[in-house]
């Protein structure tokens, strides 16, 4: 790398690193710090019995990371350069592999916080801290680099090969290895979900090149950790020689997707979604009734969402593709009905909580205002009604998802009792409004936009984790307070109404309180000082 | 200083500048002018080595930017129409940047100078982050002066300046040319650039329409009068082209 680019890297990242430290000495700074760190003592003293991720890393690892560098194949930010980037490198007498070196180096800043944050999870380290730091660093990175290499071979095909040849190539990167897992799937019915991941030789192949990776997490031995890591390194050194190497002209990609990028911000701070413009101005909505000024705010929330619903589409496959793994691999696997029911209730937990913390990719309140908190304060609307009618559709949609699955997988899987299907259908949109009330509260005390500056974006990579992990710490001790208080009213009185009821009402409780907190929230924040940049 | 021959430049299917041949000598300030997509960010993008040309060639005081980039690109700067800045970089630091970039020796009395004449100062240790839109305009402008540029692209520069910043732009604009380089400016605003300006180049559809000083395009065009404003050239040129079109 060219010498202004190593001092750009530094600077850049000495500059974050202290703009990250002047926050932590603000009051709310301090606060995210102490939950974070609560957050951890708490899972390590919660799991220190457990063999945790750490025993599994050799087993389910490798194909799960290999199935995430496939993912990385469908993204497109491979070649993305930060418009600063664009404006100053790259007419700058700079050289391509220095270009393609430093963005690397700019992305490697959020593989090692992220390395460096799992490692501090007792339950994902394995054979020591060392080794788990620096094996997880290596699967970030390997993820990121091969999403740019995947990116550049994918532009380079585009440049070489026939429209049908790609296809063919796109086809035989996706499908083959999935068809090879479901054909052995359906031949080893003799091992167990964890044994066929051990023994299977299509899952071997897959994950092949991940190996060496989890290997340097796990490595019992300074040797074993000197060949994992050096063949790990060894492997990301090739696939940035062949990024440097292809001919392809990623200049323009880069410029394309600065963008894109300015457009998706601009869409954003004018009240659009993250996924794209809206053309449609067919599909409207009759306005709600007044209901003290929520009626309008949530009819304009729902109308927006209606009109640009790809957010919400790209959530309903999620969930969509959450169930249908959960039905179909037991019926792949010969109808096993102990897996079949493991299956179901995994499917439950998931699309339950999975539009819980997926919020940002709706993001119908608060944070899709972040612009237009002046507009929003200068409504003669009270902050509570306001609050009201910015989450009601929100908490509305994530409930409809939640209840389609549930009902889905209990028919189909027999996963849960009918009764206990419809306790967790009864509570769901209280608990939407809670987990809803928390992000937008978390919002409003620490405004950020809901979506990175660029991929390198370490304090927003920081912001989600630290974001998702508190949220779901707290649903996780509200749940678990519902379902104490709901066995305790059970066991005192003996009537299923009250161990429904006594939590049902705790749970509006909180919504009302929640609610109350966001407006008052949404009432203390100054449009002159919080709105970030 | 600038020399373009034939510059083909397409998206997908749609010619974004279509064989454009225009020269630029060194003293020389052109104003680059033309109705929104006529081409000339693809033109300056082009100039400035960010896009490749499907055809045609550009030469930068005589090096072939196709067969020697990294010398051609010495010679140039290019202050894009939205001034991207490294958020989390000082005023100051952006100049260093520039220095470095451009591997320039003792900058730091001209950086000095660039951040007085632009009103910097005051700014001078501050990030990017919180600079308006006017004050990190400024600050790309200076950053592309750091390596004294042969060739000076600017592109819609006056957006976002207050007067006092625009009066000052040009005067740093003209010491610029005066000193033998040249600058290549695109704006809108053709009553504010008139009067700097010693030729222009107007733009339709990717293609050349005029170029040349204002009286000379003014005589190519039937019924102008020699003193027209450019405003009144500009209308007249695309206009008439349009008519003849229909």
């Amino acid at each position: 790398m060219s010498h202004p680019l190593v001092w750009l890297w530094w600077r850049d990242s000495r500059n974050v690193a202290a703009s990250l430290l002047a926050r932590l000495r603000q009051p709310r700074g301090a606060l995210a710090v102490a939950g974070l760190v609560l957050f951890c003592a708490a899972v390590g003293y919660t799991t220190q019995t457990s063999p945790g991720f750490a025993r599994n890393v050799n087993v389910y690892g490798a194909p799960s990371v290999m199935a995430l560098v496939m993912l990385g194949a469908f993204s497109p930010l491979g070649l993305y350069f930060r418009p600063a980037d664009v404006d100053w490198l790259l007419t700058a007498p700079l050289t391509r592999a220095g270009l393609v070196v430093y963005n690397i180096a700019l992305r490697a800043r959020t593989a090692f916080l992220s390395g460096l944050f799992l490692s501090l999870l007792p339950t994902w380290r394995g054979a020591g801290w060392w080794q788990a730091f620096t094996g997880y660093t290596l699967v970030f990175l390997l993820l990121q680099i091969s999403g740019q290499w995947l990116a550049v071979v994918r532009a380079w095909f585009a440049l070489h090969l026939a429209a049908v040849a790609r296809w063919a190539v796109a086809l035989a990167f996706t499908v083959l290895p999935v068809a090879a897992v479901l054909i052995e799937l359906h031949a080893r019915t003799d091992l167990g979900f964890r044994d066929f991941f051990r023994e299977s030789l299509a899952l071997a192949v897959i994950g092949a090149p991940a190996r060496p990776f989890l290997a340097t997490a796990a490595a019992p031995t300074a040797l074993a950790w000197l060949a994992a890591a050096g063949g790990s390194l060894a492997i990301l050194f090739a696939l940035i020689a062949h990024i440097c190497v292809l001919d392809v002209p990623y200049r323009e990609a880069a410029i394309r997707h600065s963008e894109r990028r300015a457009l998706r911000f601009a869409r954003m701070r004018s009240g659009g979604g993250a996924f794209g413009a809206s053309r449609s101005t067919v599909r409207r909505i009759p306005m709600f009734p007044y209901l003290a000024g929520a009626g309008p705010v949530a009819w304009r929330q729902i109308q927006e969402l209606v009109r640009n619903p790809r957010g919400v589409l790209l959530l309903l496959s999620i969930i969509g593709l959450v169930s249908g793994a959960s039905i179909l691999i037991p019926l792949v696997r010969g109808g096993d009905p102990e897996l079949t029911v493991r299956m179901g209730r995994t499917g439950i937990f998931l699309v339950t909580f999975l539009p819980l913390l997926m919020g940002d990719n709706l993001a119908c309140d608060f944070r899709r205002d972040l612009d237009r908190m002046g507009q929003l304060k200068s409504w003669p609307i009270r902050s509570l009604a306001l609050a009201t009618g910015q989450i009601a559709p929100a908490a509305a949609f994530a409930t409809t998802v939640q209840v389609i699955g549930v009902i889905v997988l209990t028919a189909t899987t027999s996963a849960i009792t009918r009764g206990v299907a419809l306790l967790i259908i009864g509570l769901m949109p209280v608990v939407s409004w809670v987990a809803l009330c928390i992000d937008n509260l978390l919002f409003l005390w620490m405004p950020y936009r809901t979506v990175p500056e660029d991929p390198g974006d370490v304090a927003f990579v920081g912001r989600t984790f630290a974001t998702a992990l508190f949220k779901f710490t707290v649903l996780t001790t509200i749940l678990g307070a519902t379902l104490t208080i709901g066995g305790a009213a059970l066991r005192f009185t003996g009537s299923p109404v009250a161990a429904v009821g006594v939590p049902l009402a705790c749970l509006l409780g909180a919504c009302v309180y929640g609610t109350a907190a966001v407006a008052s929230a949404f009432r203390r924040y100054d449009i002159a000082r919080h709105a970030p940049v | 200083m600038l020399v373009v021959k034939e510059l083909t430049k397409r998206f997908e299917d749609r010619v974004a500048v279509d064989a454009l041949a225009f020269e630029v000598r060194g003293g020389e300030v052109l104003g680059l002018v033309g109705p929104n997509g006529a081409g000339k960010t693809t033109t300056l993008r082009c100039i400035a080595g960010i896009l490749a040309p499907d055809a045609g060639a550009i030469e930068i005081d005589g090096v072939d930017l196709a067969r020697n980039p990294l010398a051609a690109k010495r010679k140039l700067a290019l202050v894009p129409d939205e001034p991207h800045l490294f958020a989390r970089l000082s005023v100051w630091e952006h100049l260093e940047l520039a220095a470095r970039l451009y591997d320039v020796s003792g900058w730091e009395p001209l950086a000095r100078d660039l951040i007085e004449e632009l009103e910097l100062a005051p700014r001078r240790d501050t990030l990017a982050e919180a600079l308006s839109r006017g004050m990190r305009q400024k600050v790309a402008v200076a950053s592309a002066l750091i390596h004294a540029p042969g060739l000076l692209m600017l592109d819609e520069p006056l957006v976002g300046l207050d007067p006092r910043g625009i009066r000052t732009l040009f005067g740093t604009l003209r010491r610029h040319a005066g000193a033998g380089r040249a600058v290549v400016m695109s704006s809108h605003l053709l009553g504010q650039i008139e009067p700097h300006c010693t030729r222009f180049l107007i733009l339709r559809e990717g293609a050349k329409l005029f170029h040349g000083s204002k009286a000379e395009i003014a005589a190519e065009l039937p019924a102008m009068r020699h003193d027209a404003s450019l405003e009144e050239i500009f209308f007249g040129a695309t206009e008439a082209e349009a008519s003849a079109q229909r």
